[in-house]
């Protein structure tokens, strides 16, 4: 009997741990994710220069000739 | 546009920018990265997985990356977000979009029907079209039309 009670205990204090570990990802998701986000500056940016895309296409498109006239 | 937005991170000169994309997969960075075309007024935006080459020590897009984070519009309107800070700006500066597939062009022709209405309040939006020498001209944006990519100009 003092058995089962110790396991019930357990089995409660986890469930209640996994349930701590959803409700803190969501709100941190909650958080991440918003409709007034923010831009800020990071100066350690500035320091990637040279930056490649897998599919080329940037410098695909830098060789286009572009004939706009906005009407 | 009232869809979440990640915060973004951006160079001084805010032609790079930088986010964590949060989803099913865990954290992933992003990155969107604004380049100067043959139109010096015109900039291609690129983006995708924001990737460290440590052995080359350069930093790689990956914009053909397939991520199924299911955060996807959470990450085309933080792009957007860029946008308009980007030519907010710069607004003599406009913007060239294009998928790196041809089913990533059609997304962003979808995305963009979708929040026409408040773009609009923004931006002029136009789809480009190549003609026969492989140049390529703009047309008035249709939802239904099958566009080389889209260019939009601060109103």
């Amino acid at each position: 009997m003092f058995h089962l009670i110790q396991m019930v205990i357990f089995t409660d204090l986890l469930l209640n741990e996994n349930n701590m570990k959803t409700l803190t990802k969501n709100i941190e998701i909650t958080k991440r994710a918003k409709v007034n986000s923010t831009v800020k500056v990071d100066e350690k940016l500035d320091k990637i220069k040279n930056i490649k895309f897998t599919s080329n296409k940037p410098e695909e498109i830098k060789k286009v000739e572009f004939k706009l006239s906005f009407k | 546009m009232n869809i979440p937005k990640y915060d973004l991170l951006t160079n001084t000169d805010s032609t790079l920018f930088r986010f964590e994309s949060i989803g099913s997969n865990g954290e992933i960075s992003k990155g969107i990265a604004y380049t100067v075309t043959k139109d010096e007024t015109l900039y291609n935006l690129g983006f995708g997985d924001l990737i460290i080459d440590p052995i080359q020590n350069r930093y790689i897009i990956d914009d053909l990356a397939v991520s199924h984070n299911g955060d996807r519009n959470t990450v085309l309107a933080t792009v957007a977000k860029s946008a308009y800070t980007f030519s907010e700006i710069y607004p003599e500066r406009n913007i060239f979009i294009k998928g790196s597939t041809k089913a990533r062009t059609r997304l962003y022709r979808r995305a963009i029907s979708l929040n026409l209405e408040e773009l609009s309040e923004t931006f002029h939006i136009f789809g480009a079209m190549e003609d026969e020498n492989g140049d390529v001209f703009d047309v008035p944006f249709d939802s239904n039309g099958d566009f080389y990519g889209f260019i939009i100009k601060r109103k």
